[in-house]
């Protein structure tokens, strides 16, 4: 192509650049990073540390109240947030900028595949929790005293039923949106070009 | 790492600043995000550098880091305040020994590579810098025949665009 050519020449010629002199390089060197990279780092630490500072208060101060598959539940959270946090450090390691492309950004997205997993088994775990113990100490309550009391209570338990019922879906739809916007604003903003750039070069193989 | 690595490593980056200063001409539009950009591929650099064995050449190695650092780690800030734009149809360069035609091209092809996405940038930038098909190929982790299919498609994409605007 004869434009690129011309391009070419002329681009070998194009070194009137500003001169970064060694002291403004030296200075440079020992500066943070604003790289994604940092950012994932930090975002998927305060996940974890948000996930084990909950699980640290209900096993502290909520133990009283809980029921043994609360405890069961919990240890069982603790545990995979560790283990999380395990392969999540192994994971981010493996991130190197010396590595080809492709390769990087395979790493950056595993290893946030990972946070994203954590989250998905914490949240499910909470779900889990709170449905049991909503069906637990209300809607089974409820149940009970309907059959032994008589007609009055049994309505009572039925119009309680319905009303835990829509509180369980409203908070459940209401962390789902929440956890939607957190994750289009914070997640999707932060990676978005990475994934494009991803997709791209996996395009170009297929 | 030791005093002697850093100014080791000061040296030959501040004697190969060019590669830096290209790639950000090529992935940013402004001088702030220029500087921003450079300041990020040094700092990646120079946390990658203990991977740097020194039996390749430290350019080749310097030309993967930084391209990875625009293309993959490189977070383009918001900013409030408009700042100054390149002057595309400038670049800083001498056009005496160019006609006026070519000089119309040159403008148009710059533009019109900016307009590329983040791969194919990066594609271009190693054609200009005359590296290989192979080393395109290992920098980027596709197959030599696919970088040159692609090559191929950016070409025509930018004779299509240069035409469009003409």
């Amino acid at each position: 192509m004869e434009e690129l050519d011309l391009l070419k020449t002329h681009w070998k010629k194009a070194d009137h650049f500003p001169k970064i002199n060694k002291d403004e390089i030296r200075r440079m060197l020992h500066k943070n990073s604003s790289s994604i990279l940092r950012w994932i780092l930090f975002i998927c630490l305060a996940e974890f540390i948000v996930g084990l500072s909950l699980k640290g208060y209900y096993l502290i101060y909520e133990t009283e109240k809980m029921k043994n598959y609360d405890i069961v539940l919990e240890v069982l959270g603790t545990l995979a947030t560790a283990y999380f946090l395990i392969v999540f450090y192994k994971e981010y390691n493996k991130i190197k900028t010396y590595t080809d492309t492709k390769s990087l950004m395979k790493s950056i997205l595993k290893a946030r595949s990972w946070v994203k997993m954590y989250i998905a088994i914490t949240m499910g775990i909470i779900i889990v929790q709170w449905t049991f113990g909503i069906l637990d100490e209300s809607v089974f309550h409820s149940f009970k005293e309907g059959f032994t009391d008589g007609a009055g209570a049994e309505h009572t338990a039925a119009v309680s039923n319905a009303a835990m019922v829509t509180i369980m879906l409203t908070t459940f739809t209401i962390i789902g949106i929440l956890l939607l916007l957190y994750y289009r604003f914070v997640y999707v903003r932060l990676i978005q070009k990475l994934k494009k750039n991803y997709d791209e070069l996996v395009s170009l193989e297929s | 790492m030791n005093p002697q690595a850093e100014l080791y490593f000061v040296n030959l980056l501040e004697e190969n600043q060019n590669i830096l200063h290209k790639i950000c001409r090529l992935y940013t539009t402004d001088i702030d995000a220029h500087k921003d950009l450079f300041q990020e591929m040094v700092i990646q650099l120079w946390k990658a550098y203990p991977s740097f064995k020194g039996d390749s050449k430290f350019t080749t190695w310097a030309y993967r880091v930084a391209l990875n650092t625009a293309i993959s780690l490189y977070r383009v800030k918001k900013r409030k305040i408009t700042t100054v734009e390149w002057d595309n149809s400038l670049q800083n360069i001498r056009y005496e020994e160019y006609d006026d035609q070519q000089e119309q091209q040159l403008s148009s092809l710059y533009s019109a590579v900016r307009q590329l996405n983040d791969i194919e940038k990066a594609l271009v930038y190693m054609y200009l810098e005359d590296k290989d098909y192979a080393e395109i190929s290992e920098t980027l982790g596709i197959s030599e025949v696919n970088a040159r299919v692609k090559m191929n498609r950016i070409k025509t994409k930018l004779k299509t665009m240069i035409n469009q605007e003409g």
